[in-house]
């Protein structure tokens, strides 16, 4: 199944700012968040442009430099997720998964990203042939 | 006497070296609390590689690892290529996200330590308006 039949741009727009805070949404966000991120790592380059644009944009916005603004209230967001998760003790795995695999996508769509990056495979080759270079010389 | 199951890092490996070195110098120069802490975590990174450098799980420092294909051509069977994501201390944005990519050999047990960066080495970030316009756009 491709990433375009899976999931729609509006679909990753609403992942990117979930407001619900119950512990089956944030269960269902977290396997979708890895369930992408898999996808990311295998199958970028067959990802739709308009998926893929904003794959992009949700990435580079969860890790942008923010305003002292834009984390306060970022943190009042968080706090409030938290608060609402945390009556129940059992709750606390939930917001680690859900952490966890909103990292491990936007780790997956940076690596992609980087990967495209010309001057990122030219180093890339440089130091793997030097490695092996340095291996036959070992040998003699 | 060595612990057989452990693998040997390379740390003091010349190239690795320069390459700490260049990085250090961009992105700590003379701040020496975030450099202290740099090097604090990298000797972490490297004890944990020592113990077992094919780790896919997120670590308690933050930092969490996957394996890497090879570029074309230099596939070597008793070799694991891998890179390993960390958040660079004393920076946020594009410039937090850290890389270092290591060569594991099976056959020595050890581990050569290849390039050091962060993404923001290798990017295309697009303009922060225009992260902002995709994101508006799909939240209708």
């Amino acid at each position: 199944m491709s990433l375009s039949s899976e999931i729609t741009p509006r679909e990753v727009h609403q992942l990117a700012s979930p407001r619900v805070a119950s512990p089956s949404r944030l269960i269902e966000v977290a396997r979708l968040y890895e369930r992408l991120a898999v996808r990311v790592e295998n199958e970028w380059e067959t990802v739709p442009p308009d998926v893929r644009e904003l794959l992009t944009a949700f990435a580079y916005n969860t890790v942008r430099r923010r305003s002292v603004w834009e984390k306060l209230r970022s943190n009042w967001h968080q706090l409030k997720l938290a608060y609402t998760l945390l009556r129940g003790q059992e709750e606390i795995h939930i917001v680690s998964e859900y952490v966890e695999s909103r990292r491990h996508l936007v780790d997956a769509i940076l690596l992609a990203i980087e990967e495209e990056d010309e001057s990122y495979q030219e180093r890339l080759t440089a130091v793997v042939e030097r490695a092996a270079s340095k291996q036959e010389d070992a040998k003699l | 006497m060595s612990d057989p199951g452990k693998f040997h890092v390379e740390r003091e490996d010349t190239d690795f070296r320069t390459e700490l070195n260049s990085f250090k110098k961009k992105y700590f120069g003379r701040k020496r609390k975030p450099l202290r802490a740099f090097d604090t975590l990298l000797e972490g990174i490297f004890d944990s590689l020592e113990t077992n450098p094919r780790n896919t799980q997120p670590s308690v420092r933050g930092t969490r690892a996957r394996p890497e294909k090879w570029p074309k051509g230099s596939y070597q069977e008793h070799l694991g290529f891998w890179k390993l994501m960390f958040q660079v201390p004393g920076q946020a944005g594009d410039a937090g996200q850290g890389r270092l990519m290591y060569q594991i050999n099976f056959r020595s047990n050890s581990v050569l330590p290849l390039m050091i960066y962060t993404h923001k080495d290798h990017t295309k970030r697009p303009p922060d308006d225009e992260i902002k316009r995709v994101l508006e756009r799909h939240s209708d």
